[in-house]
């Protein structure tokens, strides 16, 4: 089983999306993408490890190349956009041109060893501002990824204000 | 007429291909219409009526209003514009849907 959870920074996607997968049994992988680069993001990790803390959770740092990590439990990628962001601008990425197939790939093999997956995602192109080359590049990949995922996966959930709205089930968007 | 709309990138056009077929008659990118139209001086108001009396099949416009309002005057003012006729033509649209992650959701 695929599940892809979307929404808006601070709707509450992470929480439900570790529930999510905490239904898929006691031994859960939490497969966390954020680098520690400077205090905010120390501080939204560490928000996240709290908030996580007792729910029995093992985590594995990984910042690029979730092709050859060996997860056999059920897991949670927390996040894609962070994953897309250091394949295309850390140096141990794989570069902008090929951060899409790469991690497309990577979530479907995961996917296949983990059995159960869910994956976070954000909307980021709702704000009406055309940013700089690279960055638009960025948000276009990361549109495109998230089409992908949501065609390959089994339920898709866009969380707003804490409430998850389910726009996709058994593999078929139940919304229209 | 169905109004479909969605953030950047999130699949609007492909949405509307596979869904509904490439031969409607299709107005795709009516926040850059109310843009030009802005820019060029124009009415927006008056370019949006022009569409609707056109009787287009689909009319497929970006969400561009989730962000933090925006300091420079004209991207602010093109903001506001495009949220309000939005609300317009989803209001005379016989049905509304909102695309995520390439996936329609029926508003109205």
């Amino acid at each position: 089983m695929l599940i892809l959870v979307t929404g808006a920074s601070g709707s509450g996607k992470s929480g439900f999306a570790e529930n999510a997968a905490l239904q898929f049994g006691q031994h859960v992988t939490y497969i966390a993408a954020m680098k520690p680069d400077g205090a905010d993001a120390q501080k939204r990790i560490d928000r996240h490890r709290a908030m996580r803390q007792g729910k029995g959770f093992h985590t594995v740092e990984r910042y690029t190349d979730i092709k050859s990590l060996d997860v056999r439990t059920p897991a949670i990628l927390e996040c894609l956009p962070n994953l897309l962001a250091n394949e295309m601008f850390s140096p141990e990425g794989c570069g902008a041109e090929n951060a899409e197939n790469e991690i497309a790939e990577g979530i479907r093999t995961l996917a296949e060893k983990c059995g159960n997956l869910v994956v976070v995602t954000d909307e980021v192109g709702s704000d009406g501002v055309t940013y700089d080359a690279a960055t638009e590049k960025y948000k276009k990949i990361l549109g495109s990824l998230n089409r992908r995922i949501a065609r390959a996966a089994d339920e898709v959930y866009e969380v707003v204000c804490g409430v998850p709205m389910k726009i996709k089930q058994e593999g078929r968007s139940c919304t229209y | 007429m169905i109004f479909v709309t969605g953030g950047a990138y999130v699949g609007k056009t492909e949405y509307v291909k596979n869904n509904f077929g490439a031969d409607k008659k299709t107005v795709n990118g009516l926040h850059k219409i109310i843009r030009d139209a802005m820019a060029n001086g124009l009415s927006p108001y008056d370019e949006a009526e022009k569409i609707l009396a056109d009787n287009p099949d689909i009319v497929i416009c970006a969400e561009v209003g989730s962000g933090i309002v925006p300091l420079d005057a004209f991207e602010r003012e093109w903001r506001e514009t495009v949220g309000r006729i939005s609300c317009m033509f989803a209001e005379k649209a016989d049905a509304v849907i909102r695309v995520v992650c390439g996936i329609g959701v029926k508003l109205k």
